[in-house]
C-alpha cells in the first residue's frame, strides 16, 4: 500500500515548518527527527510514561500519542523553549534547586506539564501535586518525593 | 598535610552540575546522536518460549529499503567471525564449580529458542519504519516444546530440558556457612519460624528504552560503539572477546542516559549483534528498542524463592538463620547471575550477631527471560526475608519486634565483624542508628496506640527493616573480573582540574560529587572542575557503576589521585620556598611552610610551574597528572533502619502508608541531597516489590509483563511503575560511620530503599492486620490479598 | 512505535465522515486518538483508513437546549471537567474527569464521545452517562439516532455503533431542582483504569433540603457494562437523606445485582470487586451530598 504524504504547517518553539509526512508519523518523531527536538524522550508504547510531553496552542500533549498530521496549524512549545536566554523558569529552577531530578529522562515531560498545571492551580497541595500534576508521568528514579518538593517551591515563587 | 575544605567540597548539599544541561533541553541520549547515514536495525525475536524453528525471510528482503536481512544461517556463513558465547563473571559460589558451558548465552537462537523474545535475526533497513515494517514480512514456523517457565516446573520430574546437556535443568547447587552447626542450633532453639516466598521477579525498567549504535571504519578496522551500558570498559572487553576484536580497536561510548538499576552492564545479545552487523556491513548501524523489546528481554531481577528459618533462643537470642533457595536463572546463565548467589549469602545473617548460618541455592533455567543485577540484587530477598523472620520470631516468643533487634545488633566494638555467612563488615554502630528511627516514631507510644486503635476496630501496623549491603566492591581477587576503582586527575596550568572517572554517571550526580571531592582535596572551586566519565576514548580504564561501588572505589581512586597531586605541588612548592617538604603545609588551595605562611604559594601558581618543567625540583618530570587503580582491603557495609506506619481497612484490604522513615549510614556522605535523592529512589523501587510489581509470563512462556499500561480485556493492567500517588512523604535521618578504609570514610548508598523497603512494608501490613491470624503474606501484597488473607475461608 | 501505514482524511462535516467511513473497509474515527493510538502502535489494530473528525465545528460545544444539555462528541476531558454549565446541570460527569486516568496530558485531547464508543469497562463515563439517563446520539448513512446508553453499550469493548457511524454528541435530560453527583473510583494501578467506579446523580428541591427526589447510581468496571444500582436508589428516592440510610443504602448495593455478571479477572477477582463496592457506593454518594448537614433520625 503506498499512502499519499501529508503537507503540515506547524511552528516548534517559534520557528515555523513545513513538512510533507506520511500519515503514520508520530509528532513525536516529526520533532524528534526532522526539528531535532531529542529533548522528547520515549520511555513508553503506552501513553502513559509521559516523557514526550509538549505543549501544543498551550496545553501539555504526549507528542507519542498524536499524529503528525493532527498537529497541523499547531504552536508546539518543548522544554528548550522555557528558558529566557539561559535564565531558567521558577519551575526549571526549583527543579535543580530541590534535587528533583536523577538520569533526567523524565525530567523534560514533566517540566512541561507542571509548567501548565501550575496556570490552573496556582496553589496546589502535595496531594494535589501527586495526584493531578504528576498524574500523566513516570520517574523510576526519584521516587517523586523531590519533584513534588520542586513543584511546591516553583508554585510558592509564582504566586 | 590536612584534608581541604571549600564550601563545595565533601559533606556540603551542592545543587548537581547536570541539572542545567537537561532542564535547558540539551540532554543527549544514545537515540539522540545525529547520524548521517545510519542503517536501521529491528531484531526478528521469537514469539514462543520453547521450539525448535525454521525462519524464511524471502519476502522480507524485497521489501525497497531494507539493506540485508541476516537469519540465524545468514549469519553462522558470514565472513564476519560469528559471536562467541556470553562469559560469566564469577562462578556461583566459593567451592562451587563454574555451569556447564552450554548454558552461556548464545547471541542468537541457531535452531531452537528458549525464552520469548530471544533473538532469530535482524532485518536492516534505510530507515527504523521500513525496517520494522519488513519484520512483518518473515515467516516463522515453530515446532513446539513443552515449556518450563517456573523453577519449579522445571525442576518436575518429567520436565524437558532447556539445554541438552543440563537435562535436569539445574544449572548450580552449592551452600555457605556452616550446615551442622546450623542445624544443631535449630534443634537447640526455644523458637524457630519458617517462611516461604515466590520468584517475584521484578523488571528494573529504567525510563529510557535499550539503544545502540555501531560505527565501523573499514581503513583502520575501528569499531565505535554508543549504547546503554553502566560499565563502558567492561563492556568493551566483552564485545572484543566474543566478536574476536582486539579491545585497542574497539571504544565504547555512554551519553546522557536515562537509568540503570544494574540492568544496564554487559552488553546484551542485541548490542553484540549491533557490532557484528555494523563490522559486517562496514557500515553505521542502529537500535533502538521500544519499551516493549526493551521489557521483553531486559533482565528481571530476583527470581529467588524457597524457604527460609530462624531460631531463637529462650533469652531472645538469635541462634542461626537457614535457606534453602530456588533460583529461578532464566534460560541463560547471564554474566553476573551466578555470582548473585554468594552476594545474597554473604547478607544471611544482616545486622545480627548470629553464631550459625547455612544458605543452599540451586540454579535453575527456565523457558523465560535471564535474571541479573537489580538494585539490591539478592541481598533485596534475603533480607526481606531475614527481616520478615526477626519480626515473626520475636511475636512468637511474645517480644517487641524492635526489642529483639537491639538485643541481637553486632556491637561497635566487634568490628571489623565475621558473619557466619562470611563477610567480613568494616564497621558499623547499629543500635545508635536504630534509636534515631525508634525517636523518630516515638515507637512505644505507638504501639500503646495500636493497642486503642485495635479497640476501636482501626488497624495500624509497624514495620522494621534493618539493612546492609555489599558495597564498594570490592578487593580485587575476589571475582573473576577486575574490580578496582579508577580515577584520573589532570590539573590544567590554570588551576583548574579534570576529573577522569572509570565509573558511569546515569542519574547519580557523579559529574557533581566526584567533582565535590577533587574540589575537596585540591582546594579549588567545583566550578574548576570538570569531570569525564563514560567513555573508553576519554578515560583510560573504568569498572563502571554497580554494586554502590562509585563514592567509594571511584571518589576513593579520585581522592588518591588528588593526593599524589598534592604531594608533588608540595615538593614544588617546597622547593620554590627553599623548604623540605615535609615542613609544607596545605590547605585550601595553598602551599605554605609551616613557620613562615607568608611565604604562600597558590595551588594554581604551582600548577603551572609544574607544568611548564621550570623551576622544578631536578628529579621531577613536568606536568601535574596522577593515576590510581584503587584497590580496596574490603568493601563496605553501610546499613540503616527503614521504619513504616500503615493503616489497613479490614473491610476492603485497602491500605495507606502513614509514616516512612529511613535512618541510614553510608559512612561520610559526599552531597548529603544526592545521598537522599538515592534513598528515596531506591525506596520507591522497593516499594513497587512490595506493594505492586511482578513479571508476570502466561503458561505457555508468554512474557506478560511488557506494557507499563495495558487495556487488554482480563490482563493485569499493565507493569505496575510505581507513580506519584503510589508515594508516601518520606523522612530521611541519618549517623555517620565512616569506614575504616575508605579514603574519605564512605560507604557508597544506591541500594538501601531497594533492599529495605520490601521487608518493612511487608511487616507493617502483616503487624497491622496480626489480630485476624493472618497466613504470611506473599509479596507484591495487593489490597485483594489483604482482604483474602483476613477474609479467608474456614478462619475462625 | 510505527504504525502499519494508512490514508489520512480529515472530515469538513458529519455528512462528510460518514461518507468517508462508507468509501473505507476498514476505516477508525481519528478523535483524541489516546485510546486508537497505543493500539496501533503496537499494531494490533491495523485500520486501513482514518478519519479525523477534529476539524468538525458541529462535534463541539457543550450547551442547553430546553431540557436537555448537549455535549459535543469532540469535547475533552478538560472542557467536561471545566465546564461551569455541567458543574451545574450534570456535576456527576464533571466530577467522573478527575479519576480519569492519564493526566493533563490526555485529558487535554481525548474526548466523550471516543471515550464511550470505545466501552472499555475500565473507562469511567459510562456509568456518569447512566445514572444522568443520558443518550448518546450517533450518525450514520440512516441519519441520526438517539441511542440510551444502556442499550449503546453491549459489552466489553462493544457497542451498536455500525463502522459507518460515529458518536456526534452526548444529550443529558436537565432536571429541575438542585442536581448533585458524585463519582468514587477503585484503581487498577498500572492502567489507573476502574476496577470498580460508583457515579451518583442525586436531586434536591434546594441546597439546604436532604429530601432526595431521584437517587440515579450507577457503577463502571463492576460488569461488562455499567450497571445501576437500583436496590441504593430505591432506598433514598423520596427519603430524607440520614446517615443511617445513605450507610444501608450503600450496605444494600450489591443485592440487586446479578452476581455471575461480575467480571472476575487478573485486575480483580469477583468476590474483592463486590467487596469494593459499598465503600465506593458510601464515598460516591457523600462526595454528591456535599457539605450538606444529615441528620440522624429519631
Amino acid at each position: 500500500m503506498t499512502v499519499e504524504k501529508e503537507e503540515v504547517t506547524v511552528t516548534v518553539n517559534g520557528e515555523s515548518h513545513v513538512v510533507s509526512v506520511e500519515p503514520r508519523e508520530l509528532l513525536s518523531q516529526t520533532l524528534r527527527e526532522r526539528m531535532g527536538c531529542t529533548e522528547i524522550n520515549i520511555g513508553c508504547e503506552s501513553a502513559i510514561c509521559g516523557a514526550c510531553t509538549v505543549q501544543s496552542d498551550g496545553k501539555s500533549v504526549k507528542s507519542c500519542t498524536r499524529f503528525t498530521v493532527q498537529a497541523d496549524g499547531a504552536d508546539i512549545r518543548t522544554v528548550s523553549d522555557l528558558a529566557d536566554e539561559g535564565t531558567l523558569t521558577d519551575i526549571q529552577q526549583a527543579f535543580t534547586d530541590e534535587h528533583a531530578l536523577q538520569c533526567g529522562y523524565c525530567t523534560p515531560g514533566i517540566v512541561m506539564a507542571v509548567d501548565e498545571y501550575l496556570d490552573h492551580n496556582t496553589d496546589p497541595s502535595r496531594e494535589e501535586i501527586r495526584n493531578e500534576a504528576l498524574q500523566g508521568n513516570l520517574c523510576r528514579c526519584t521516587g517523586y518525593e523531590n519533584i513534588v518538593d520542586a513543584v511546591e517551591t516553583a508554585a510558592e515563587k509564582l504566586d | 598535610m590536612t584534608p581541604n575544605h571549600s564550601d563545595s567540597g565533601i559533606g556540603s548539599s551542592v545543587s548537581r552540575k547536570e541539572d542545567r544541561k537537561v532542564l535547558l533541553g540539551g540532554s543527549k541520549g544514545v537515540d539522540d546522536i545525529p547520524l548521517s547515514d545510519a542503517l536501521h536495525i529491528q531484531f526478528i525475536r521469537s514469539e514462543k518460549a520453547h521450539a525448535t524453528f525454521t525462519v524464511d525471510a524471502t519476502n522480507a528482503r524485497d521489501v525497497s529499503g531494507v539493506v540485508a536481512v541476516y537469519t540465524p544461517d545468514d549469519i553462522k556463513q558470514s565472513e564476519t567471525t560469528t559471536p562467541n558465547p556470553f562469559t560469566l563473571f564469577s562462578a556461583p559460589m566459593e567451592g562451587v564449580p563454574y555451569p556447564d558451558d552450554s548454558l552461556r548465552q548464545r547471541s542468537f537462537a541457531e535452531d531452537k529458542v528458549h525464552y520469548h523474545g530471544e533473538i532469530i535475526g535482524m532485518v536492516v533497513a534505510e530507515t527504523q519504519r521500513i525496517a520494522r515494517d519488513a519484520l512483518d514480512e518473515i515467516t516463522i514456523e515453530y515446532d513446539i516444546i513443552e515449556p518450563v517457565v517456573t523453577p519449579q516446573e522445571a525442576t518436575a520430574d518429567d520436565a524437558a530440558a532447556i539445554h541438552e546437556s543440563v537435562p535436569d535443568n539445574v544449572a548450580f547447587e552449592g551452600g555457605q556457612g556452616d550446615r551442622d552447626l546450623t542445624d544443631e542450633q535449630f534443634e537447640n532453639a526455644a523458637y524457630t519460624v519458617e517462611l516461604e516466598k515466590d520468584a517475584q521477579r521484578v523488571s528494573p525498567t529504567p525510563l529510557e528504552p535499550r539503544a545502540a549504535i555501531g560505527q565501523y571504519d573499514e581503513a583502520t578496522e575501528h569499531l565505535d560503539i554508543i549504547a546503554t551500558t553502566q560499565i563502558p570498559h567492561a563492556y568493551r572487553r566483552l564485545l572484543a572477546q566474543m566478536l574476536e576484536h582486539p579491545e585497542n580497536k574497539i571504544d565504547v561510548t555512554v551519553p546522557d542516559m536515562g537509568g540503570g538499576f544494574g540492568a544496564r552492564q554487559h552488553p546484551y545479545p542485541a548490542d553484540v549483534l549491533v557490532g557484528w552487523c555494523a563490522v559486517d556491513l562496514e557500515r553505521t548501524v542502529k537500535w533502538r528498542s521500544t519499551r516493549t523489546e526493551n521489557q521483553l528481554v531486559e533482565n528481571d531481577g530476583r527470581g529467588y524463592e524457597g524457604t527460609w528459618e530462624i531460631a531463637l533462643s529462650e533469652q531472645g537470642d538469635i541462634l542461626a538463620v537457614r535457606a534453602d533457595i530456588r533460583y529461578d536463572l532464566g534460560a541463560w546463565i547471564a554474566r553476573g547471575a551466578a555470582s548473585l548467589a554468594e552476594a545474597g549469602n554473604l547478607l544471611m545473617t544482616g545486622l545480627y550477631d548470629i553464631p550459625a548460618a547455612y544458605s543452599h541455592v540451586t540454579g535453575i533455567v527456565t523457558n523465560t527471560a535471564r535474571i541479573d543485577a537489580y538494585r539490591g540484587v539478592s541481598a533485596t530477598p534475603m533480607l526481606m526475608m531475614l527481616e520478615r523472620l526477626v519480626s515473626k520470631v520475636a511475636k512468637k516468643a511474645g517480644m517487641d519486634p524492635a526489642a529483639v533487634r537491639k538485643r541481637n545488633f553486632v556491637d561497635p566494638d566487634q568490628f571489623p565483624y565475621q558473619t557466619a555467612g562470611g563477610a567480613k563488615y568494616d564497621s558499623g554502630d547499629y543500635e545508635r542508628n536504630f534509636d534515631i528511627g525508634l525517636d523518630e516514631l516515638d515507637y512505644s507510644s505507638l504501639r500503646e496506640r495500636q493497642e486503642q486503635l485495635r479497640e476501636e476496630g482501626r488497624y495500624i501496623g509497624i514495620g522494621i527493616s534493618c539493612w546492609t549491603e555489599v558495597a564498594g566492591l570490592g578487593p580485587c581477587g575476589h571475582i573473576d573480573v577486575a574490580t578496582w576503582g579508577y580515577g584520573g586527575v589532570q590539573v590544567h596550568p590554570t588551576g583548574e582540574v579534570t576529573v577522569y572517572a572509570g565509573s558511569s554517571n546515569h542519574g547519580q550526580g557523579h559529574e557533581t560529587s566526584l567533582g565535590q571531592v577533587a574540589s575537596h582535596e585540591l582546594g579549588v572551586p567545583l566550578d574548576s572542575v570538570t569531570v569525564v566519565e563514560n567513555s573508553t576514548k576519554e578515560v583510560t580504564e573504568g569498572v563502571g557503576t554497580y554494586a554502590s561501588r562509585t563514592a567509594a572505589l571511584t571518589g576513593g581512586a579520585v581522592a588518591k589521585s588528588c593526593r599524589k597531586i598534592v604531594r608533588k605541588g608540595g615538593k614544588v612548592a617546597a622547593h620554590e620556598t627553599g623548604v623540605t617538604p615535609d615542613v609544607i603545609e596545605f590547605d585550601d588551595g595553598t602551599y605554605y611552610p609551616i613557620d613562615s605562611p607568608e611565604d604562600a604559594v597558590t595551588f594554581s601558581e604551582v600548577a603551572r610551574q609544574v607544568h611548564m618543567g621550570a623551576d622544578i625540583p631536578e628529579e621531577m618530570e613536568p606536568g601535574l597528572e596522577e593515576q590510581t587503580y584503587y584497590d580496596p582491603e574490603n568493601c563496605t557495609w553501610p546499613f540503616g533502619t527503614h521504619m513504616v506506619v500503615v493503616e489497613v481497612d479490614p473491610d476492603t484490604g485497602e491500605y495507606d502508608i502513614d509514616q516512612y522513615v529511613a535512618t541510614e549510614d553510608c559512612g561520610v556522605q559526599i552531597n548529603p541531597a544526592i545521598v537522599e535523592g538515592q534513598i528515596v529512589g531506591g525506596i520507591a523501587q522497593g516499594l513497587g516489590q512490595a506493594l505492586y510489581e511482578e513479571v508476570e509470563y502466561a503458561d505457555d512462556g508468554t512474557h506478560l509483563s511488557a506494557p507499563l499500561r495495558d487495556e487488554t480485556l482480563g490482563s493485569s493492567g499493565g507493569y505496575t511503575v510505581p507513580k506519584a500517588e503510589h508515594m508516601p512523604d518520606i523522612t530521611i535521618k541519618s549517623t555517620t560511620t565512616p569506614s575504616p578504609h575508605t579514603p574519605h570514610g564512605a560507604k557508597g548508598m544506591g541500594e538501601s530503599g531497594t533492599v529495605a523497603a520490601p521487608g518493612a512494608i511487608v511487616n507493617a501490613i502483616e503487624d497491622a492486620i496480626e489480630p485476624f491470624d493472618i497466613d504470611p503474606m506473599t509479596p507484591p501484597i495487593t489490597p485483594e490479598k489483604v482482604w483474602m488473607a483476613i477474609n479467608r475461608e474456614g478462619k475462625e | 512505535m510505527h504504525t502499519e501505514q494508512f490514508s489520512y482524511h480529515r472530515a469538513e462535516s458529519v455528512k462528510h465522515a460518514v461518507e468517508l467511513l462508507e468509501t473505507s473497509d476498514d476505516a477508525r474515527i481519528l478523535a483524541g486518538g489516546q485510546g486508537l493510538i497505543p493500539l496501533m502502535k503496537k499494531r494490533e489494530l491495523t485500520p486501513d483508513a482514518l478519519v479525523d473528525i477534529t476539524q468538525i465545528d458541529e462535534l463541539r460545544g457543550i450547551e442547553r437546549t430546553d431540557d436537555t444539555i448537549r455535549i459535543g462528541g469532540l469535547s475533552t476531558h478538560r472542557e467536561i471537567a471545566d465546564s461551569a454549565l455541567l458543574k451545574e446541570t450534570a456535576p456527576v460527569v464533571p466530577r467522573t474527569v478527575a479519576h480519569i486516568t492519564g493526566g493533563q496530558q490526555v485529558h487535554n485531547v481525548a474526548t466523550i464521545g471516543g471515550n464511550i464508543a470505545r466501552a472499555h469497562p475500565g473507562y469511567d463515563y459510562e456509568g456518569a452517562l447512566l445514572s444522568t439517563g443520558s443518550q448518546i446520539v450517533v450518525s450514520g448513512p440512516a441519519g441520526k439516532q438517539r441511542v440510551p446508553v444502556s442499550e449503546f453499550v453491549r459489552g466489553p469493548c462493544s457497542t451498536t455503533l455500525a463502522e459507518t457511524q460515529l458518536v456526534t454528541s452526548i444529550e443529558i435530560p436537565v432536571l429541575s431542582g438542585d442536581r448533585r453527583g458524585g463519582y468514587a473510583k477503585k484503581k487498577e494501578p498500572a492502567s489507573g483504569n476502574a476496577i470498580v467506579g460508583v457515579a451518583t446523580d442525586l436531586l434536591f428541591d434546594d441546597d439546604q433540603s436532604t429530601l432526595v427526589k431521584s437517587a440515579r447510581i450507577a457503577v463502571n468496571g463492576l460488569q461488562g457494562c455499567a450497571v445501576r444500582l437500583d436496590a441504593t436508589e430505591n432506598r433514598l428516592e423520596g427519603k430524607q437523606l440520614t446517615p443511617d440510610r445513605l450507610e444501608a443504602a450503600a450496605d444494600d448495593a450489591s443485592s440487586s445485582l446479578d452476581s455471575s455478571a461480575v467480571l472476575d479477572n487478573k485486575k480483580a477477582s469477583a468476590e474483592y470487586r463486590l467487596c469494593l463496592l459499598e465503600p465506593q457506593v458510601q464515598k460516591s454518594i457523600r462526595q454528591a451530598v456535599g457539605e450538606r448537614t444529615l441528620y440522624s433520625q429519631t
